[in-house]
């Protein structure tokens, strides 16, 4: 109970600091924004689904890495060591890997709707059935992201030069979980039924499970100094 | 004699792949028939050529064709060109059904030769009766040791020896490594355990290499391009780009501890996902590989007996000869590490 009320705590600090400086919110906005925003310049209107999602989700994947860039500098110049003293690894885990995902499915959802604002969608009905599955896998997909990318950002925080290390550790690992969201979601758009998807659907939540407890397994050997 | 039995499996090693390289360049193929042209269709009768592949064709045949649940339809005129060619004639009225037929030709020397689906016949049937003709006695297989014949794969069929085994013996070396990774987690002697788990992991490299290049010259012969859009072998690229970036993010740290306990953290992760890369997401969906998506596994249809009698040991052989290449790159590099201390 006292682990649930650390990370709880520690969540809420993740949150204030978010507020004072809104550094991770910044970036999100003016990088999905830019980026659909140069898309709906070259594309306008995009017809095909697969087009559509590949570029849907290739802005939610680098707009992920970069709104969760920051995660650990706040930790910087020895605050870490005084985090360390409060609070047990894998509670410091779990309260930035909960902020990380929070993160990353607020890109997709942002994404989704500036998507859906300026290029529409690529198909003509889209019930609230589809969108609400489209939803879930947006934020499955950012609890995957989440978990996936506070292991790697703390990776390369430890290795020192954190801004290039965390992509090159993290696209390739990062694919699996794609290939199986954009393979998910372009059967939700072409409004498949559900017996078509949900094996994907169960396996992307396997590999959210598999990806959350393998990180926070890993990640008191990396917070250890 | 102690050391000679300790060094044994490196002797078995050798033996292993010496007879793996050896069995799957020189052993002789099967026969087996190559291709089937209709040639020539009059108001009567259809004359087929029949193209062979190390077929011993002017032996006394037996030839027939046989769709799903027809009478076996004889050719009336049989004429051998060479060893590998002959041409067949039909009447049509001996056709019992439309559709596709098989080809089996039988003698002394090939045995039975069989290819699915040559013909497709589509004129006037007869109707079907009692025959004298029994093609029990014209089925037999073949009981030598050789390189079965397999049509699309042919000569490149012996690469399986090869390129698959690079596969293994890529696994083996990563369980290694991520055996490694995790002791050097858990104890205290780290600097000796993340030795191994880096050497592994970089013999392991070579190996996905030489696996990417033995299956890139494989595809290019069987499925015409030298790579394609297959969940496998964007798997296995993307598992080789995860070692690379494992071996980007050692260089950059430089406390040895550090170094240890971080790449090892990585190692684990990449270890788990590369499982899922190669192993799980390619059986979600279509794949051109056996095995996966609906295609049949080598074992159930194309990996005979006599494939199998070089396959394992071949398998069995690459993995020790990738222990031993691990064993001396990790010794040379303890030894280096001695001399800089020292220095």
């Amino acid at each position: 109970m006292s682990s649930l009320r650390s990370v709880y705590f520690l969540f809420l600090k993740e949150l204030n600091q978010e507020v004072k400086q809104q550094n991770a919110t910044l970036v999100i906005l003016l990088y999905v924004l830019c980026s659909v925003f140069v898309s709906y310049l070259s594309f306008k209107r995009i017809l095909s689904i697969n087009t559509w999602n590949a570029l849907y989700w290739i802005i939610v994947l680098f707009g992920s890495f970069n709104a969760t860039l920051r995660v650990f500098d706040k930790e910087s110049d020895g605050r870490h060591l005084f985090l360390s003293q409060l609070a047990k690894p894998i509670e410091i885990f779990f309260a930035k890997s909960l902020f990380a995902s929070i993160l990353s499915s607020l890109v997709g959802l942002i994404g989704f709707a500036t998507f859906y604002f300026l290029m529409g969608l690529p198909v003509d009905s889209f019930s609230i059935t589809q969108l609400s599955w489209f939803l879930l896998v947006v934020f499955l997909g950012g609890f995957g992201l989440g978990s996936l990318l506070v292991l790697i950002n703390g990776i390369a925080f430890k290795s020192g030069n954190s801004i290039g290390m965390a992509s090159i550790l993290g696209l390739p690992i990062a694919v699996p979980l794609m290939i199986i969201l954009i393979r998910v979601s372009q059967h939700i758009l072409a409004n498949q039924p559900l017996q078509v998807f949900s094996k994907y659907i169960l396996s992307l939540l396997t590999l959210d499970l598999i990806i959350l407890g393998l990180a926070s397994l890993l990640f008191p050997y990396l917070w250890r100094d | 004699m102690k050391g000679l039995l300790k060094n044994t499996w490196k002797l078995l090693a050798i033996l292993l792949v010496a007879y793996a390289c050896i069995s799957s360049f020189f052993l002789p193929m099967a026969p087996g028939i190559y291709t089937v042209q209709t040639t020539a269709v009059a108001d009567s009768t259809l004359t087929l050529d029949v193209e062979g592949y190390n077929t011993h064709f002017t032996e006394n045949n037996t030839l027939w064709l046989q769709g799903k649940d027809s009478n076996a339809v004889l050719p009336f005129n049989l004429v051998v060109q060479s060893d590998d060619r002959l041409s067949i004639e039909f009447y049509k009225q001996d056709f019992t059904i439309t559709g596709s037929h098989n080809l089996w030709v039988h003698n002394q020397i090939d045995k039975t030769l069989f290819l699915p689906n040559v013909f497709f016949y589509d004129g006037e049937v007869g109707v079907k009766k009692a025959q004298n003709f029994d093609r029990a006695n014209y089925i037999e297989p073949r009981s030598s040791f050789e390189i079965p014949y397999k049509s699309i794969l042919y000569e490149t069929i012996r690469n399986l020896n090869f390129h698959v085994c690079m596969w293994f013996v890529l696994l083996a070396l990563m369980t290694l490594s991520l055996v490694y990774a995790v002791k050097s987690l858990s104890a205290n002697a780290q600097e000796i355990w993340d030795l191994r788990s880096v050497q592994a992991a970089k013999i392991g490299v070579y190996f996905a290499l030489l696996g990417i290049i033995s299956g890139s010259i494989w595809a290019k012969y069987t499925w015409g391009a030298w790579w394609v859009n297959d969940p496998k072998l964007n798997g296995a690229a993307l598992s080789t780009l995860v070692y690379l970036a494992y071996l980007v993010l050692r260089q950059s740290i430089l406390d040895p501890e550090k170094r240890a306990r971080i790449s090892a953290v990585y190692n684990v992760f990449a270890y788990v996902l590369m499982i899922v890369f190669i192993q799980i997401l390619p059986r979600l969906t279509d794949s051109l590989h056996p095995g996966n998506g609906g295609n049949p596994a080598f074992s159930q249809y194309d990996l005979d007996n006599n494939l199998r009698m070089i396959f394992y040991p071949a398998t069995l052989g690459w993995i020790l000869i990738g222990i031993w290449i691990w064993q001396i790159s990790t010794r040379i590099q303890e030894i280096k590490n001695k001399y800089e201390k020292h220095a």
